[in-house]
């Protein structure tokens, strides 16, 4: 799971760009939106895209995104339970 | 005294129909034209969008005019719309030299692009000029037809671009620059922006449920329409009747999201409330709404606070019709202007379709069709940006 | 009704000169590259990285000369937004195409979000928080002049005061080569192929640090010389100016034959023997390079001399009042006439 949550943290950073951030600023169990990282609704539809990319895992929309988001460590619970690839 | 602007000649063209007449007949049918794809080339064949009922090769026959593999679909739509709008108006190709053309587009050349680009890199020229069309390109195609205007203008702000096209042409009239200027948009589908909004996942897999609690997003349409505006002086010159009269506008940025809208709709409420001061009106003047209800969660609830921040609680009747045509994008701000001219003329009420149930804090919709006697009509359309406009079309009754 | 006099009260650029500065006028950058990037800015001083992650390069250049233009003129929130792109976010528009080539599946939001060619405008005012009237023209090469006009006649109507006017364009090298087959651009001895960002900031009120008056613009189609002819002599009679107050005309040749050629027609048909003055060659050709024949004039007009890099015939004189002329397709035209103070 660590390993998980360190290549999802990596993910995130590069797929949302977040320039000057590196995985050890991103604690896993803090929320990924309406924290620090200012990450707003087209941020959760480009985590999304790289689910479906990276993992295989389709989400049909937003509001389903939104639990699965919640920390690093949410995402890395549902990766691991649904992942296909 | 704002000098007026009358309306002497309309043309449309969406799924509903080619032409005011159809259109007018599939309005009070409560016929949608929203169905399943025919025309655009897309693996995304569960999404319904509200296609024009007509190839291209269909459109360049009625047109009347020789092939050309340049023609984009924008652009043999804008002429559809373009000769009905100049035929009413009885403008003909010698009086162009003293008519302005203010058109619209986003999408442009694009359905044309997507088909090439994975061969652009060996494409020969004529392909490099299909990839290279601009909207520009696009308004100097739809006006290559009819003759040489006195000026032509591209505007191009997403989905209120035809609205911002009439707001342009209006203050060209208001500022002597010009007696008569045709103003509108055009915009066909496209495979880039289907699934661009598609990747928003603000598409609705249903048939579009504008204002309903259960809403799920939007339709794409596609058409064109286009209004010729003219000065009180050259309508008395030529001796033309006009349809009405465009008593205001208003253009205001919402500020907030690049496509988002804000909570309380801040750019919608400038937008409309401009337009109303500019008319010398008050919201109880106003007798029906046509909204740019998308059918989008967060569009539908923004633009009801926007109208219940502005109306408070005699809220006019309202209705979105595209739950008729789709979201026809950059030209549905003149799509529905020329709705609200048909409603104003024929009175009636256009009805939202798919309404069931009233959202949370929402407005709740003319969900059936109904016979109405109408002043005044406040349209909204809104864009990417929160480029937001309104207008108010009048009747003047003598 | 006393009509307004209008005021260029601050103009920056981003291009292939030095970014945010007039150091082009005494040490101008010329290149014989057929497409040249820009030099940017460092964006950090202007936009926090947080806020620009989803940016392309033409937002980031659109905002940082714009915010330039917001600190030295002190005008937080102008009235308006008016902004010219032929062409807006290019480069994310054919990422999302490529990727379109590749599926339909699982598509960047971002790259889509941003090719709407009003982007650019919407973000300038969703970073300013500014409420007034925005809007953005696209009409090719007439796409900044189109915005200028739009300003022009707000004010002359007085629903504004202040404006800020921009024309931005980007380029990419697929694009680039789609328009070098055109003929358009990209031959040897043409300007080169270039991106861009000029905001300026028009204003009814002059202030000391204004660089010159917008004293007239005007669009039509070349088809109708006679009203062209018109329009200029409507333009000097209201600036009090005769023909021969005009120090020069600032065209837009770039090398071109077809296209310079128009330019001359155009110049014979309203001020022959004129001198004549161009800036493709240093600051690129693009749909709205005409952005920046109006800052090279204006910048000008400032400091009473025109560089010699700007002159086909190099002299020393002091510009009073420079005409602007820009063609489109050799078919539409605009014309905008710049007064010193």
């Amino acid at each position: 799971m660590e390993e998980l949550i360190q290549e999802l943290k990596e993910g995130i950073i590069e797929v949302l760009n977040l320039d000057g951030v590196t995985p050890e600023d991103i604690d896993a169990d803090a929320p990924l939106f309406g924290g620090d990282l200012g990450l707003d609704s087209i941020d959760a539809l480009e985590l999304i895209v790289l689910m479906d990319k990276k993992y295989g895992i389709k989400l049909k929309d937003p509001s389903e995104g939104k639990k699965v988001f919640l920390s690093v460590a949410t995402m890395a619970k549902f990766v691991s339970e649904n992942r296909t690839k | 005294m704002i000098e007026p602007i009358y309306i002497t000649g309309a043309g449309v063209v969406s799924a509903i129909g080619v032409g005011k007449e159809q259109t007018l007949s599939a309005l009070n049918a409560g016929t949608t034209g929203i169905g399943t794809m025919a025309y655009l080339d897309s693996c995304h064949r569960d999404i319904p969008v509200g296609e024009v009922k007509l190839s291209n090769d269909e459109m360049v026959q009625m047109l009347g005019v020789d092939n050309d593999p340049l023609f984009t679909r924008t652009a043999l739509l804008g002429r559809l719309a373009l000769r009905e709008a100049l035929d009413q108006a009885g403008l003909t190709r010698d009086m162009l030299a003293d008519v302005h053309l203010v058109s619209s587009t986003t999408v442009g050349g694009m359905d044309r692009r997507e088909q090439n680009h994975a061969q652009e890199k060996t494409c020969d020229r004529l392909h490099a000029v299909m990839g290279t069309h601009s909207c520009g390109n696009s308004t100097q195609m739809i006006a290559a037809q009819f003759g040489q205007f006195a000026s032509l203008s591209t505007v191009s702000t997403a989905c209120s671009s035809a609205t911002n096209a009439v707001i342009t042409g209006a203050n060209m009239l208001r500022c002597g620059l010009a007696d008569i200027v045709v103003v509108g948009g055009s915009e066909s589908l496209s495979k880039f922006h289907l699934n661009g909004f598609n990747a928003l996942m603000i598409l609705d897999r249903q048939q579009c449920r504008p204002f309903d609690r259960d809403r799920a997003g939007l339709n794409l349409g596609e058409g064109a329409a286009y209004l010729v505006l003219e000065t009180a002086r050259s309508v008395k010159a030529r001796g033309v009747t006009p349809l009405c009269r465009l008593a205001g506008y208003g253009n205001a940025c919402d500020a907030f999201h690049q496509t988002a809208s804000s909570p309380d709709g801040e750019g919608a409420y400038r937008a409309m409330s401009e337009a109303l001061e500019m008319a010398g009106m008050k919201p109880a003047d106003i007798d029906y709404i046509n909204a740019h209800g998308t059918g989008t969660p967060n569009n539908d609830l923004s633009e009801s606070q926007a109208i219940k921040r502005l109306f408070g609680p005699e809220i006019p009747p309202v209705s979105s019709t595209k739950s008729f045509t789709g979201h026809t994008t950059s030209a549905s701000g003149t799509i529905e202007a020329v709705f609200c001219l048909l409603a104003l003329e024929h009175h009636f009420l256009p009805v939202n379709l798919n309404w069931q149930n009233a959202m949370e804090e929402g407005i709740v919709p003319v969900a059936e069709p109904r016979q109405a006697e109408l002043r005044n009509i406040l349209s909204n359309a809104f864009g990417f940006g929160g480029n937001d406009s309104s207008m108010i079309f009048t009747i003047d009754h003598a | 009704m006393s009509q307004p006099k209008i005021y260029i009260q601050a103009a920056e650029q981003v291009s292939i000169q030095q970014p945010l500065s007039q150091q082009w006028m005494s040490e101008p950058i010329l290149t014989d590259q057929l497409l040249a990037t820009a030099t940017v800015p460092n964006y950090r001083d202007f936009i926090d990285p947080r806020e620009a992650r989803r940016m392309g390069g033409l937002i980031k250049r659109a905002l940082v000369t714009t915010l330039k233009v917001l600190r030295d003129t002190g005008v937080e929130h102008p009235d308006a937004f008016i902004t010219g792109t032929s062409i807006g976010s290019l480069d994310y528009t054919e990422r999302f195409l490529d990727a379109l080539d590749e599926s339909e599946e699982a598509l960047s939001p971002t790259y889509f979000m941003q090719s709407p060619h009003n982007t650019v405008g919407s973000a300038l005012a969703i970073h300013t928080r500014s409420h007034g009237y925005n809007t953005t023209y696209s009409h090719g090469a007439c796409s900044f002049d189109w915005a200028v006009m739009d300003a022009w006649i707000q004010m002359q109507l007085g629903k504004i005061r202040t404006a800020l006017v921009g024309g931005y364009e980007e380029m990419t090298q697929d694009y680039f080569e789609l328009l070098q087959k055109t003929g358009y651009v990209g031959q040897p001895g043409m300007a080169p192929c270039a991106e861009m960002s000029m905001s300026m900031m028009l204003n009814t009120q002059c202030s000391d640090n204004c660089l010159c008056q917008l004293a007239g613009v005007a669009m039509g189609n070349l088809a109708y010389r006679e009203r062209m002819r018109q329009q200029l002599a409507q333009m000097l009679n209201a600036a009090h100016l005769t023909a021969a107050d005009v120090s020069a005309v600032m065209t837009g040749k770039n090398g071109n034959p077809d296209n310079d050629a128009c330019y001359d027609g155009i110049v014979d048909d309203l001020l022959p023997g004129v001198p004549l003055l161009r800036y493709k060659h240093l600051f690129g050709e693009n749909y709205t390079a005409s952005a920046m024949g109006v800052y090279a004039a204006a910048h000008c007009l400032a400091q009473g001399m025109v560089p010699d890099c700007l002159q086909e015939q190099p002299r020393l004189f002091k510009p009073c009042a420079i005409l602007l002329v820009n063609q489109m397709d050799q078919q539409e035209y605009s014309l905008m006439l710049l007064t010193k103070i």
